[in-house]
């Protein structure tokens, strides 16, 4: 009892020592942004995919959707793919990291919903 | 702290959720069936106290398959938490959440060694709120 009470109090302590990417509260939907840029990375994983942007010199994390709907929408891993042009407009973090929650991107012409 | 998560999160056991299609939301969705079933026989126990009937046979029949519930819940939340752990444990209503389930154990313990009626029926109510309380702040983490 004592270690699971002790466990949980370091828990919670040790809140605030990394910042969390998560909670759509955190993005500011008053200030959509839209960007063109190549892809310099992406993962498309769950519970959701995160895409590398240079936006005027500066390396911005874009969130994507769960892979189940990433494919449903049909931006499968072959179509959003490192290299590729990409047009992608969302919400960015209340914070100021750069990071923002797509809400939709455009791959040669097609655009693809991903909320 | 933040070591052990990461390192959690970096396991070949986290890799393999968030790369695969279907183990993350199908955990989601065990996870949410899981707290359902934990929840419906957890208020059938808690009321069973509170009637005060003195018979206590559905409590007796019931226990083993909430603790069930509680392990699959538990097992499907942990792969949840793998698959993005440095920033859901810095996530403070999943902390808060923690400190929930914490006290509702605790509750449960009090309640499974106590022998006054009084302390049985305050324990039963307790935990009549505090797991609602836990599945309401798992909910709101994604908000947070």
């Amino acid at each position: 009892m004592k270690t699971l009470l002790a466990a949980s109090a370091a828990l919670v302590l040790s809140a605030g020592s990394s910042f969390a990417h998560h909670g759509w509260g955190s993005y500011d939907a008053a200030k959509p942004i839209t960007v063109t840029a190549t892809i310099d990375d992406i993962t498309i994983e769950n519970p959701h995919g995160m895409m590398m942007l240079t936006i005027d010199g500066k390396m911005w994390h874009v969130t994507l959707a769960p892979i189940r709907r990433m494919n449903a929408r049909g931006a499968t891993a072959d179509i959003v793919q490192k290299g590729k042009t990409v047009t992608a407009h969302g919400y960015p973090k209340r914070d100021g990291t750069p990071e923002f929650r797509a809400e939709w991107i455009e791959i040669d012409g097609t655009r693809y919903q991903l909320r | 702290m933040e070591a052990l998560w990461l390192s959690l999160q970096q396991s070949s056991f986290a890799a393999g959720v968030r790369s695969s299609e279907f183990i993350y939301p199908a955990a989601n969705v065990l996870h949410v069936l899981g707290v359902i079933g934990l929840y419906g026989l957890v208020a059938a126990m808690d009321l069973q106290i509170l009637a005060g009937s003195g018979s206590n046979t559905l409590v007796w029949r019931l226990r083993p398959y909430a603790i069930a519930a509680l392990v699959i819940v538990a097992l499907a939340g942990l792969t949840l938490f793998a698959a993005d752990a440095v920033a859901v444990a810095a996530n403070p209503v999943f902390q808060l959440k923690l400190l929930a389930i914490l006290l509702a154990v605790l509750n449960f313990l009090v309640h499974i060694t106590a022998k006054r009626p009084g302390v049985l029926r305050a324990t039963a109510a307790i935990s009549l709120v505090a797991w609602l309380v836990v599945a309401a702040l798992g909910r709101y983490i994604a908000y947070a």
